[in-house]
């Protein structure tokens, strides 16, 4: 469904100076700066596929999930969403795409949501039955049946997201492009958004790129994931298997009965994450996680021994900032 | 209450205005060009089919440096129309001015000012370019004094169109969308006030009507103090019409606000 | 037969952006009002301007007093028809491409430009086309010769035009926004232009002549129409107002096919 071959993107971004005499400057000689976002990537996602982009800011996921979408022009390369080459800007191709990005509206802020609605449904060419289908469910869905009549800048910040999910969908699109969809959104309605996204996953199966900060949206949504780093990819694969490959740690939490002084263990064994008087963390070698466990428990009062994943985040955090891979 | 904040602020708004983009100055001279070509080619077109040299006591060349010093007299004394106050009433951001040690309309008077003062210097530029193109002071007393009186009196007519403007403005306390009246009035000031014909041409019972609104007064007035063309006598006089309309409109404003803050909400859009 | 589709298509959405636009009930009811007064009171000031002026000269430009309120009444029509139209949407245009928001309407399957132009349709200043209709019946009527129903057909087409006219120089300026990174775009500097359409194209002369005529074409869109109606008629001057639009259209859509691949290539 979607392939990228050798896909390269610079920016150049020309220096401005500020004030009058800046500006003066900037008209007779202008000063160029070089920004290369993507480096050569290449890519392949089937139907029904759901990856994640993670990657520090800047790293270039949202150039990349922009080319995809058709609203940027690569430098060069090769991508192919749904067999047509996005920045052409195909309607066909528009027509069976979707592109969410958080915090930027793309609902008329003047006019009530039903209207939207209606236009988009025209937009999109969408047959009657259809329409009042999709409408139909994606609205009892989200529970927003109430606020189709209300102007879309009289809704609160969660209905306002609601309505933007549905606008999105309404075409039932093969492709779902998703930019930080959760940004700015509370606890509750990010935790809303996720389960109406997987939910909407399983019964439509469209292929998905979502891009985010938070490891939430990654963990709960995506079985695959790419991590970017400086424009080039440097993890392409399953989420789990990074935590296997690449979490060299397991955490044992050992809850104590009395109060003691610090354990005598070999930091090759167990590093001391954390020690508490009920409470002692050590971060083990996975290798040694039985051996570490029988020293723990030996040297300690343990009331109880639970033995954890290493989080995800930092996981990945370090493989951004690993030299190699 | 200190004044000490007057110096300050007029200070950091020059830097800001004066720190304006190419772009600025662009629209400024494109602006100013345009307004002064078309009036060149009205006032020639009619002069030459009338086969006059004067028409209400103007010469051609006449006219265009009326033309000139109107538009800019309009500018200076107008300051800005952003409607920036009404703006800030309707999105929330008036709660900081309520909440600074800061009297609001003084505040915004001495911005008014510092927009003054960048007209000027424009007008200061524009003057010479105009001169040079037009050849002469077509007939008119323009001297280095009548310029400084001229500008003077911009700044001392600005008060009022400030004060008028302002009450156009607080309107935003009751309603949503205010900019309307704000160009009506400039449509007013313009032709009502001399900025788009001098009011010497309009018919005898026109002037006499407009003479008992404030609008001569803001451009009129400095702009026939600039060509000389003012008595003393006429400039004292005018000077009391002035103060008279500046009371008023003071009074005006004063009461507007005070109804006007008093149901001001602070939450914006 | 497929473009004859997309044109009902695109009539189809414009049907709805205007059906929308009046649903909103008149929101603003005191913008409602004090849009229709002051558009009242530029045409007043427009008529009483040329009143003036012609008080102290037999005529301006070639028009004589009934000659020059057909042409007010031209310019005025141009004017109500672009607030309508265009205005509420171009003043949107700098803030949509700054905010980054134009992301959306490129990937709609529909063209951006019609979609940016003509979205927001002002129903609040609708009662302004009838005012100005109405004005130009006025015109009509008073006129000491009568004017036959085709000229007046021709008139009120290139009205039109002229309204195309003034909204292709809006856009192109403020296609500039594209290129220059400026906060709020160059659109009214088209406005301020325009007083040199409001002035009978006569009276132009030389290099401004030429300029306003061709490259700037602000004396088609209201002077050269009159000049159709109240002059004899003229068939160079019919052709050069189509010529000239047609290019003017033409650099248009070129420059908004330019803009985009300057967007896309810069959006980041």
């Amino acid at each position: 469904m979607i392939r990228v071959e050798n896909l390269k993107k610079s920016f150049r971004v020309h220096r401005k100076e500020p004030g009058f005499v800046g500006s003066l400057k900037g008209l007779i000689n202008r000063q160029w700066d070089e920004k290369l976002a993507l480096k050569g990537v290449n890519l392949e996602i089937g139907p029904g596929e759901i990856v994640g982009l993670v990657g520090a800011n800047g790293a270039g996921k949202t150039t990349l999930v922009k080319i995809l979408a058709g609203v940027v022009h690569p430098s060069s390369g090769v991508a192919k969403v749904l067999g047509h080459s996005p920045w052409e800007r195909n309607n066909l191709f528009r027509r069976q795409i979707a592109l969410i990005m958080g915090q930027k509206a793309q609902l008329w802020w003047d006019l009530p949501a039903a209207d939207c609605f209606l236009l988009l449904r025209e937009i999109y060419r969408l047959p009657q039955d259809e329409f009042r289908a999709s409408l139909e469910q994606l609205t009892s869905t989200l529970g927003v049946k109430n606020q189709m009549n209300t102007p879309i800048r009289r809704l609160s910040l969660g209905e306002r997201m609601k309505m933007e999910l549905i606008a999105a969908l309404l075409h039932r699109p093969k492709v779902v492009f998703l930019d930080e969809p959760t940004i700015g959104l509370d606890l509750n309605a990010q935790r809303a958004m996720r389960e109406f996204l997987l939910n909407y996953r399983l019964e439509h199966r469209p292929a998905m790129i979502l891009t985010s900060h938070y490891m939430e949206d990654i963990e709960r949504l995506c079985e695959r994931i790419i991590i970017i780093r400086e424009g080039e990819f440097v993890y392409d694969g399953a989420l789990a298997k990074v935590l296997s490959k690449y979490a060299g740690h397991k955490v044992i939490t050992a809850k104590l009965g009395a109060e003691t002084q610090a354990p005598n263990l070999p930091p090759a064994l167990a590093e001391v994450i954390s020690v508490a008087p009920t409470e002692a963390k050590f971060k083990v070698p996975r290798l040694k996680v039985a051996e570490a466990a029988t020293a723990i428990l030996n040297q300690l009062p343990v009331i109880d021994l639970s033995i954890e994943e290493e989080d995800i985040s930092d996981i990945i955090a370090k493989l951004l900032h690993e030299k190699t891979i | 209450m200190s004044m000490f904040w007057v110096r300050h602020v007029l200070i950091l708004e020059l830097k800001k205005i004066f720190s304006y983009r190419v772009v600025f100055w662009v629209q400024f001279f494109a602006g100013t060009g345009c307004e002064l070509a078309v009036a060149y080619f009205v006032w020639k077109a009619v002069y030459e089919v009338t086969g006059r040299s004067e028409i209400s006591g103007f010469t051609f060349h006449g006219l265009v440096l009326y033309s000139l010093f109107a538009s800019f007299s309009a500018k200076i004394s107008r300051g800005t129309d952003r409607g920036y106050i009404s703006q800030e009433i309707y999105d929330g951001g008036l709660t900081r001015y309520l909440l600074y040690p800061l009297p609001f309309f003084p505040y915004k008077y001495v911005t008014h000012i510092a927009q003054q003062i960048m007209g000027t210097v424009q007008l200061l530029i524009a003057t010479p370019l105009l001169l040079y193109v037009v050849g002469d002071f077509g007939g008119q007393n323009l001297t280095l004094g009548s310029f400084v009186a001229g500008v003077l009196t911009c700044f001392l007519v600005g008060y009022l169109h400030f004060l008028m403007t302002s009450a156009l403005e607080l309107v935003a306390f009751w309603q949503d969308v205010v900019w309307n009246i704000l160009v009506m009035l400039r449509f007013c000031v313009g032709l009502l006030g001399g900025g788009m014909i001098p009011l010497a041409f309009f018919p005898s019972w026109a002037q006499r009507l407009i003479q008992f609104t404030p609008f001569p007064l803001l451009v009129s007035f400095p702009t026939r103090t600039f060509l000389g063309q003012v008595s003393l006598q006429e400039w004292t006089l005018s000077l009391g019409l002035l103060l008279g309309w500046s009371m008023i409109f003071t009074l005006l404003v004063n009461w507007i606000w005070l109804r006007g803050v008093k149901q001001y909400s602070g939450v914006g859009v | 037969m497929f473009v004859l589709s997309t044109i009902a298509r695109y009539i189809r959405l414009f049907v709805y952006f205007v059906a929308f636009s009046f649903s909103k009930g008149f929101e603003f009811r005191f913008d409602f009002y004090m849009r229709i007064l002051m558009d009242v009171l530029y045409y007043a000031v427009a008529i009483g301007f040329f009143k003036i002026v012609l008080m102290h000269t037999p005529n301006l430009g070639g028009w004589s007093e009934p000659q020059m309120m057909i042409f007010v009444s031209a310019y005025c029509m141009v004017d109500a028809l672009n607030m309508t139209l265009f205005s509420n949407n171009m003043w949107m245009f700098p803030i949509l491409v700054n905010r980054g928001d134009l992301d959306y309407y490129l990937i709609r399957p529909v063209s951006s430009l019609f979609f940016i132009s003509l979205r927001d349709f002002a129903a609040n200043s609708f009662v302004n086309l009838i005012i100005t209709g109405g004005m130009v019946t006025w015109a009509v009527a008073r006129y000491p010769e009568p004017i036959s129903v085709w000229k007046v057909s021709v008139f009120l087409i290139l009205v039109l035009n002229g309204t195309l006219i003034f909204y292709c120089l809006n856009i192109m300026a403020n296609m500039l926004v594209f290129f220059t990174q400026s906060a709020e775009g160059f659109g009214h500097m088209v406005w301020t232009m325009m007083k040199f359409g409001e002035r009978p194209d006569r009276i132009y002369t030389g290099f401004l002549r030429r300029l306003v005529t061709f490259v700037l074409p602000f004396a088609l869109i209201a002077s050269f129409p009159t000049r159709l109606v109240v002059e004899e008629f003229d068939w160079h001057i019919l052709l050069h107002i189509l010529g000239v639009t047609s290019g003017l259209v033409a650099v248009t859509l070129l420059l908004w096919s330019r803009a985009l691949r300057s967007y896309s290539s810069a959006s980041s």
